[in-house]
């Protein structure tokens, strides 16, 4: 089976490394950026199945990335985290995205892959 | 209609709250970086425990790592105690340059989100001053927060201590484009409600780019 190829796009860099090597040592192809610019740049030459975007980054929100790459790659899914700390901002964040694939940080690997499983199978639906 | 103290009171709640919530978000991410280093050791432990050799010097990095997240997250905290305790006298003597160093500190991740460079410049000698201390860190702060959400060009500002000569100077400079949005902003009860409440006034200079906050406390030497 072609392992899942997921970009994950994340201001933090610790962060973002860490959960890229993770997702490595899971079998999954992870490239990891941390700027909406660099994400725009990277999926110009490779293919994604899918990406993994924090909702505040400088200057392009990740919201506003999912459009910009929604336009350029139609088929790639989309995952977004966020460092929302309560039930309020969690629906408040989810409604702006208009994404049901939504995690709060800090992301527990296991949710993260079962969601993009689920993003991937509903996709080949 | 002059503005009432209880917009100044639901300004600084307004504010308290912003800052709250900017807080409880660079936490969050600093817990996140925990949380993936010490998965990653995890990962490591098993890997191990399957025959394969630890690296220890990768071992020593990820140490390193959530070290100095821990030292992150313990000076946001430093810095979010200092900012609660800050409201518990109503009136109380501030060293100014202190204070403006903490409003800025405090919006530093909404900064860096909007792409804002603010820079504080104080004075070489600390320069005390009687007065409501929340209620002049959430006029400094209110006012960053409005100006670099109406005015996105403005990306490079400076908070700047001033002359002493009629009252005490408080500048925020790089604001030479956003003159019609300042005078918005400075005519907004909410502003001068704060204005009143710390015995200041505020004018632009349009010519230079400059808003004036002028504090009529009395200086403590």
């Amino acid at each position: 089976m072609k392992p899942i190829r997921v970009l994950l796009v994340d201001d933090e860099t610790e962060f973002v490394s860490t959960l890229g090597e993770r997702l490595s040592l899971r079998g999954i192809e992870a490239d990891w950026v941390t700027s909406a610019e660099e994400a725009m740049k990277k999926i110009e030459d490779t293919e994604y199945d899918l990406a993994v975007l924090d909702v505040k980054m400088p200057r392009i929100s990740g919201i506003e990335l999912k459009r910009i790459l929604h336009k350029q790659r139609p088929d790639m899914q989309f995952i977004f985290m966020t460092g929302h700390g309560s039930e309020q901002d969690f629906h408040a964040g989810s409604s702006e995205a208009g994404a049901e694939y939504y995690l709060v940080k800090p992301v527990h690997i296991e949710d993260l892959m079962q969601k993009m499983n689920e993003v991937l199978s509903e996709d080949a639906d | 209609m002059s503005p009432s103290p209880d917009q100044s009171g639901q300004e600084e709640l307004h504010y308290f709250g912003k800052v709250s919530a900017s807080v409880s978000h660079e936490l969050k991410n600093v817990l996140a970086i925990l949380n993936e280093n010490a998965g990653l050791l995890q990962d490591f432990a098993a890997m191990s425990e399957q025959g394969q050799p630890l690296d220890p010097e990768r071992i020593r990095r990820l140490a390193t790592t959530m070290l100095d997240q821990i030292s992150r997250g313990d000076e946001i905290i430093k810095r979010m105690n200092r900012f609660a305790h800050s409201a518990d006298d109503k009136h109380a003597t501030v060293e100014l340059g202190e204070l403006m160093t903490m409003v800025v500190e405090l919006f530093g991740r909404t900064a860096t989100n909007r792409g804002i460079k603010v820079e504080v410049k104080a004075a070489v000698e600390a320069v005390n001053i009687y007065t409501d201390p929340f209620a002049l860190e959430t006029l400094l702060g209110g006012l960053l927060y409005r100006i670099t959400e109406l005015a996105p060009d403005a990306n490079q500002l400076t908070l700047e201590l001033g002359s002493q000569v009629d009252g005490t100077q408080l500048k925020l400079a790089g604001l030479a484009e956003q003159a019609h949005i300042i005078n918005s902003i400075l005519g907004s009860d909410e502003i001068k409600a704060l204005l009143a409440t710390v015995n200041g006034s505020a004018y632009f200079n349009q010519q230079n780019g400059e808003l004036i906050i002028t504090l009529n406390g009395a200086i403590v030497t």
